[in-house]
């Protein structure tokens, strides 16, 4: 507000500003309504094929050389107009293409991971490939695909026969792929006086070389990691596979495979330095490696090169030579294929287009393009030998490592229900990383609970489809009815005809909620009821849905074992965050109703965090809990030192106390905790309202207390709580409400890992519906954590009645 | 002609509760009329159902001859000076003395006055129009310097003046007052007070004021309407209320200090009657006729004056001085008697000691159920 | 609190705002370095880098040019959509929020308390119980691939809001709105010109919280709209974590989120103080 006299430098700063952020705003406006314009002015007569595919670690060369393809492959067809999308990683453009899916707009073209060929198949989202091979073949095409070219494993690796991939119809031809195994530390070996093993190396050799680069100082042995996959991988090269005739048999009681897991158990809970901790979230993974701290790390395939190419030579700060190996023998040598595919919609308007357009990005040259990421293989075996693929200048040097392998690998085979890979990796984490639970156990809990998810009713029983039609007339008629109703009931509004204005007044004013109540709120809630008695994969459209009646809750209320875990994990979080949480936000409010020269300054210093929020905070925290040199522990180490110094002087031992390890092995009791913790550093908002609050209690009562005796703490007691106590009430409800609905943070920073140990609620939620696609189970699920929020809320209220002090405000 | 008539009007809130009943009242052309009642008496409600702002449940309002009840606050040809002004605090003094006038510019669109230029001109006529009558209004309650200035800046008293300021920018049929004093200090409200009287006088409007002081009341009124419990009570001048009280509660509402009452049995008395309390008997007045066996007298203050010999005996217990008069509390035995006497007499008189008070001239007598007897 | 010793006090504070800061300080920090040192103070290797050794300001240049797939074109048009949807959003919900608040606060009709209570019963609804129905609803309207879905549900009120706003204008003098009404005014009128100028404080409010949340909104974007060229900053930093998520590209996934949070940071400073005012006033009471 700007008054005369008062027009100062300040005041013409404002107005500058305002002057560039309404320029700024005008030029986005047109920006967009130019682009737009454009949009749908280009509208021409050729056909056009959405693509979607994704490059998470291709990075933005990957997007580009795709998008050159397609370019080129446009120039080539004039009549096709190609439309692109990339929404970034693979788990991006899975829920991506779940959404496009529900909503009956499945894009033409797109990658499939192998593992998922199984659940899309199944459920008739991808086209099967044969006839096109047939038909190219009978039409004496140039251009026709001949399989014999491809590595046949990634071939089969598209394949399904109803049941499990491996066999059957093809459903994708294969762009590239790439085998597992280990990357060297060259260095390291050479310092430890370990020779280099062949491509023909055994896990003795492997462990070996583990132990003994393991006593190097500040070193160590090699880093594992147990990703479903590639312990299945392992267990091959014992010649076992945990799936046995079909996923309902199952083979990881196998003396064979028990040994193993045990084995690989033992080398990282029983020996130091040999295996990683699995410490640290972060630094597993393909991270780890880049240290120079590391032997060997595996299995990988090949798409960490791009990165481990940026490690600078030896002899410079940071760098050492490095070479891949692939997987070790056991009692066998076998590998694995990791491959993704180009697959056509089913219900693609122009499969002969877009079988065009799969031909066009499988053949050689879009390979031997893409092969220059050096991030995976080409699938066609001219391709892969070709130099952009085996790049004798570039590390690492034995790009025949992989092709090698190739040659022996196997497809893993997956169920079509994708919670086989989840519930699998996250039981053996448990064992294996976290070692929290022995491998007998891991075992058994994953075969109890694999057996409730597979031979579940929901699962196995035939489902009359959903009755669609009646429930569309019964919503119209409970519609029509409403209506009625409410016509009638405002009609017969007694009153003068001032009163009766004012009324349609009031429904008017109010419209806008009430309509949109009813179109973004009522109609999705009850559409999400009707869902929750549904067996429905959101993948298919709806009319697929089937009735399954209560048979979601009675699964969510009696046999899930991942639900019961989220829900502790969640009452778990909420327990420590919403105490510990307004503690701090009032006694931060407190500080900041202090009348202190530049409090204003304070203030927002301590509620900016709050403002922040998004991808990249979530990652910088993900760094700040990291166990090893995560800045948290830093600091607690530094505090743990701090102590033993003051103990020592003492002449008392130290405290023995080490920082907890948040995600890894203590994630069981830190898990939960580091999660409130950074909680703490939003509490802004909270602090913000109890700083409100508190400059609402008048000051008399604070002198009347003072004159009456009271000290400090009786003043806050006595006075300060009561008054503030419908505030306390109303931030405990909203901070209860939001405890339940963790989502990002977990999300971003562990995903749920390990063991289930972080996976929230909500978190658990999303991953039923857009990871396994149950969305009647995830609609069930949204249901529960309605009904329980709802009753968390009422009891809260009605239980703080005799503690909250209200005065008569206006209501 | 800007005559305001009620004619049995009644409020019934919803859940039953009646705030008013069965009001008829004939506001005249010019006439300053005052409702005045303690808080709860209805009189805020019947003055918000003339402005149309309370619905009217029963009977019939009419303003400048045409019933109302269903017309819109804002056609009705009234202006409202609220309690607590109700100045706009987002606006300058200027633009809330405007905004009840260039509602009705509001509604040509900017468009039009771009298209049109006899339009655009008409337009800025109007405006200018709104302006001269602000500044008007605003040099007869010397608010020119303030026009630029906003609610928050102002002083309690200048933001009455604007908030009558706007009401005369309407210049409406029928002023309405809703205790537009009561958030003002006592030095304040007498001047206030004067203003009114004065600009009564010079707009020579149709007023309707309502509070719950009965000296402000009786300062500005040309005549009071006295309510309590919704019920209209009396409906006079200042005089005829002050001289005539219907009733024990008018008369008691009515003056400063409050009425004497003293309540005893009614006796005969030769061919009159007479009223016996504890400390004493007198007569009363020749031709009152009482159905009752119980009755009260009732003295103003002022007319009771210390004496040798007198019905009222008893003792002084405070003695408090306020210029040239002074007020004394008598204890006599069986009532409480407030005296407003000359200072001079007050010297003589020490609190603790015994004193006399002579019967007045004038006594007013109730019947056991609060009616005036004559 | 109040016999606290000054300088106890201004240690605390000036403590507490170093734990609230650092962390956005070491986001600079690490945005500035080459990708060897940024790499290194991510994972701790050589101590708590509180200084960037050698500003590396091209950083800033590099991270946006790469977002998207031509170069600078992913993020200008990101920036501009950002901008667009964030300003719709805005308006829209400072608008019906602030006339659907008016309606709860100062009508009286009907059903007043009942909806007032049913709003009041949505906040608790997760929005995952919504998220696939709507998105069946949008695509029947065609509005998929545009940026209506993220806008126009804006136009129809937040119930947070609609309660703070409800807040506030209970506590608005009634005679105020009196006086509007006998200005002449309907109620839709009042609203424009009484009501909204004095809800400053909520609006600012309601604003700033609005533009946040809009400005950081990641799934909505990311369900609505497929086309590259459509998406907002939050998606399109996304799609820029996921190809820059290595530890080698840590200083660009820092320099590009911290251009991301920039608007926020601003907003919030230029209107820090209207917004406590307006917490106080409005959020807290009832």
């Amino acid at each position: 507000m700007l008054r005369d006299g008062r027009t100062s430098l300040g005041s013409w700063l404002r107005r500058g500003a305002i002057a560039i952020v309404g320029l700024v705003i005008a030029w986005a406006f047109l920006h967009v309504a130019v682009r737009e314009w454009n949009r749908s002015g280009g509208m021409d007569g050729r056909t056009e094929l959405v693509v979607m595919h994704w490059s998470g670690d291709g990075g933005q060369e990957e997007d580009q050389i795709v998008d050159a393809s397609l370019r080129a492959f446009e120039s080539a067809n004039p009549g096709i107009r190609v439309r692109r999308v990339n929404p970034g990683d693979a788990g991006s453009f899975y829920t991506k293409l779940m959404t496009m899916l529900a909503a009956g707009e499945p894009p033409d073209v797109f990658y499939v991971g192998n593992e998922r060929v199984p659940s899309f198949a199944d459920i008739g989202l991808i086209r099967p490939l044969e006839p096109f091979l047939d038909a190219d073949r009978a039409a004496n095409d140039p251009t026709a695909i001949d399989l014999a070219d491809f590595y046949p494993a990634t071939v089969d690796a598209f394949r399904f026969d109803g049941t499990a991939s491996g066999r059957g119809a093809l459903y994708g031809i294969p762009k590239d792929f790439t085998t597992v195994g280990f990357y060297l530390n060259l260095d390291l070996f050479e310092r430890a006086g370990v020779s280099v093993p062949g491509n023909d190396w055994t896990w003795d050799d492997f462990i070996a070389a583990a132990r003994t680069i393991g006593q190097l100082p500040d070193a160590t042995g090699s880093e594992f990691v147990t990703w479903a996959a590639m312990l299945r991988a392992y267990l091959m090269t014992e010649g076992v596979d945990v799936k046995g005739a079909d996923f309902d048999e199952l083979t990881i009681e196998d003396p064979r495979a028990v040994a193993a897991l045990e084995r690989l158990r033992a080398w990282r809970h029983d020996e130091d330095n040999t295996l990683t901790s699995g410490k640290s979230k972060i630094a597993t993974g393909s991270s780890v490696f880049l240290s120079g701290k590391v032997g060997m790390a595996g299995p990988f395939g090949r798409w960490v090169v791009p990165s481990y190419r940026k490690i600078p030579p030896a002899g410079e700060p940071g760098g050492f030579r490095w070479d891949f190996r692939p997987l070790p023998r056991g009692a066998v040598a076998s590998n694995i294929v990791l491959t993704v595919s180009w697959s056509i919609a089913s219900r693609s308007k122009h499969p002969d287009q877009a079988w065009k357009l799969v031909k066009w990005m499988t053949d050689d040259r879009s390979q031997r393009d893409l092969a220059k990421l050096g991030l995976a293989i080409p699938t066609r075996k001219g391709a892969a030998m070709g130099p952009e693929f085996s790049d004798p200048t570039q590390e690492p040097a034995n790009d025949a490592g992989y092709l090698l392998a190739a040659e022996r690998a196997q497809v893993v085979e997956w169920p079509v229900n994708p919670q086989f890979e989840s519930l699998f990796a996250s039981t053996m984490d448990a064992a294996l990383k976290t070692g929290t639970i022995s491998v007998r156990e891991a075992i058994d809990t994953f075969l109890r609970d694999w057996t409730s998810e597979s031979q579940s009713p929901l699962a196995k029983a035939d489902l009359a489809p959903m009755p669609w039609r009646g429930l569309a007339m019964a919503g119209l008629a409970a519609l029509a009815a409403a209506t009625a109703w409410f016509i009638w009931w405002m009609r017969s509004s007694k009153g003068s005809s001032a009163h009766r204005a004012e009324e349609r007044a009031g429904w008017l004013l109010a419209s806008p909620w009430v309509i949109g109540f009813l179109a973004f709120m009522a109609f999705p809630v009850v559409m999400s009821l009707v869902l929750s008695l549904a067996r429905w994969k959101g993948v298919s459209t709806l009319e697929e849905a089937e009735f399954a009646g209560l048979a979601n809750y009675e699964r969510l209320l009696t046999d899930d074992a991942r639900l019961r875990t989220s829900l502790r994990v969640t009452l778990y979080y909420a327990l420590i965050a919403v105490p510990l949480g307004q503690a701090i936000a009032l006694g931060a409010a407190m500080l900041m109703n202090l009348k202190v020269r530049g409090i204003a300054l304070w203030r927002a210093a301590w509620y900016l965090p709050s403002v922040l929020a998004g991808v990249g905070v979530s990652v910088l925290w993900r760094w700040v809990f990291d166990a090893d040199g995560g800045l948290m522990n830093r600091m607690l180490g530094g505090i743990i030192g701090g102590m033993d110094a003051v103990l020592s002087w003492f002449g008392a031992g130290p405290t023995g106390l080490v920082p907890p390890e948040w995600f890894e092995a203590d994630a069981a009791i830190w898990g939960a905790p580091a999660f409130a913790i950074m909680s703490f550093w939003f509490m802004g908002g909270t602090m913000m309202v109890y700083l409100a609050g508190l400059q609402q209690v008048p000051i008399d009562l604070h002198e009347a207390a003072s004159i009456d005796g009271a000290g400090r703490l009786r003043r806050f007691v006595s006075v300060t709580l009561p008054m503030l106590s419908p505030v306390i009430l109303f931030n405990v409800i909203m901070a209860v409400i939001g405890s339940f609905q963790v989502f990002t943070q977990a999300f971003v920073m562990t995903g749920g890992d390990p063991n289930n140990l972080t996976r929230f609620y909500v978190l658990y939620l999303y991953n039923q519906a857009f990871e396994f696609y149950e969305m009647g189970y995830a609609s069930a699920m949204a249901w529960l954590l309605l009904a329980m929020v709802l009753v968390l809320t009422v009891v809260l209220m009605r239980t703080s009645s005799r503690f909250v002090h209200h005065e008569g405000a206006p209501r | 002609m800007a005559e305001v008539i009620l004619k049995s009007v009644g409020k019934v809130y919803p859940g039953g509760v009646r705030a008013v009943q069965g009001v008829d009242l004939h506001v005249r052309h010019g006439e300053f009329i005052v409702l005045v009642g303690p808080s709860g008496c209805g009189k805020s409600t019947t003055l918000r159902m003339v402005a149309g702002l309370e619905e009217i449940s029963e009977g019939t309002i009419s303003i400048g001859g045409r019933v109302v009840n269903d017309i819109a606050p804002s056609d009705r040809d009234i202006a409202m000076v609220f309690q607590n002004y109700a100045l706009y605090p987002h606006m300058t003094v200027g633009r809330n003395m405007a905004f009840g006038l260039e509602r009705r510019r509001r509604h040509g669109s900017l468009l039009r006055s771009l298209l049109s230029p006899a339009y655009a001109a008409e337009r800025r006529a109007e405006s200018a129009r709104i302006q001269a009558r602000v500044d008007e209004a605003a040099g007869l309650l010397g608010l020119r310097p303030l026009l630029q200035r906003m609610p928050r800046e102002l002083s309690g008293g200048q933001r009455q003046r604007v908030a009558v300021g706007r009401a005369i920018v309407r210049d409406p049929a029928v002023f309405l007052f809703d205790e537009p004093l009561s958030n003002l200090d006592a030095k304040l409200r007498g001047e206030m007070r004067t203003e009114l009287r004065i600009l009564h006088r010079r707009l020579g409007a149709t007023m309707m004021y309502v509070t719950h002081d009965q000296e402000e009341a009786m300062g500005l009124a040309d005549r009071i309407v006295v309510m309590k419990d919704g019920l209209v009570q009396q409906i006079g001048s200042p005089s005829e209320l002050y001289d005539r009280p219907v009733n024990r509660f008018v008369a008691g509402f009515i003056g400063t200090p409050t009425m004497n009452f003293v309540e005893g049995d009614v006796e005969r008395d030769g061919n009159g009657l007479a009223l016996r309390w504890a400390g004493g008997r007198i007569t009363l007045p020749a031709g009152i006729t009482l159905v009752t066996a119980r009755a009260a007298i009732g003295i103003r203050p002022d007319t009771l004056v210390p004496v040798a010999d007198g019905p009222f005996r008893g003792t002084v217990q405070s003695i408090e001085f306020l210029g040239d008069r002074a007020d004394v509390l008598v204890e006599s035995s069986g009532a409480r008697l407030n005296a407003r006497v000359p200072t001079d007499s007050a010297r003589a008189m020490r609190e603790g000691e015994s004193i006399t008070l002579g019967m007045p001239s004038i006594v007013h007598v109730f019947d056991g159920e609060g009616q005036r007897a004559e | 609190m109040k016999s606290l010793r000054p300088w106890l006090q201004s240690a605390l504070l000036a403590a507490g705002s170093v734990v609230f800061l650092f962390p956005l300080w070491w986001m600079v920090v690490v945005s500035l370095e080459t990708p060897k040192r940024a790499g290194a103070a991510m994972t701790g290797q050589d101590g708590v880098a509180l200084w960037p050794a050698d500003p590396q300001w091209g950083n800033y240049a590099e991270a946006l040019a790469e977002m998207g797939s031509e170069p600078w074109v992913g993020f200008v048009n990101a920036l501009a959509n950002s901008i667009v949807v964030t300003t719709l959003v805005v308006i829209g919900t400072v608008l019906s929020s602030s006339l659907v608040g008016f309606a709860f606060a100062r009508l009286r009709w009907r059903g007043r308390g009942a909806l007032f209570t049913l709003m009041l019963a949505t906040m608790m609804l997760p929005g995952q119980v919504t998220l696939i129905p709507l998105f069946l609803l949008f695509r029947g309207l065609g509005w998929i691939d545009t940026i209506l879905p993220l806008a126009v549900p804006a136009f129809f009120g937040n119930a947070f809001f609609i309660f703070m706003y409800r807040q506030f204008i209970v506590q608005v003098p009634e005679s105020l709105v009196e006086a509007a009404k006998v200005d002449g005014h309907g109620w839709i009128g009042i609203w424009w010109t009484v009501i909204l100028p004095l809800c400053r404080p909520v609006t600012a409010i309601c604003a700033v919280f609005t533009f946040i949340g809009t400005w950081n909104d990641f799934m909505g974007p990311l369900v609505y709209l497929h086309a590259e060229e459509q998406s907002t900053l939050a998606v399109a930093l996304n799609s820029f974590r996921n190809q820059y998520g290595g530890l080698d590209d840590v200083h660009l996934l820092m320099a590009a989120s911290l251009v991301t949070m920039l608007p926020c940071i601003l907003l919030f400073i230029a209107a820090q103080r209207q917004f406590v005012e307006g917490l106080a006033r409005g959020a807290v009471k009832g």
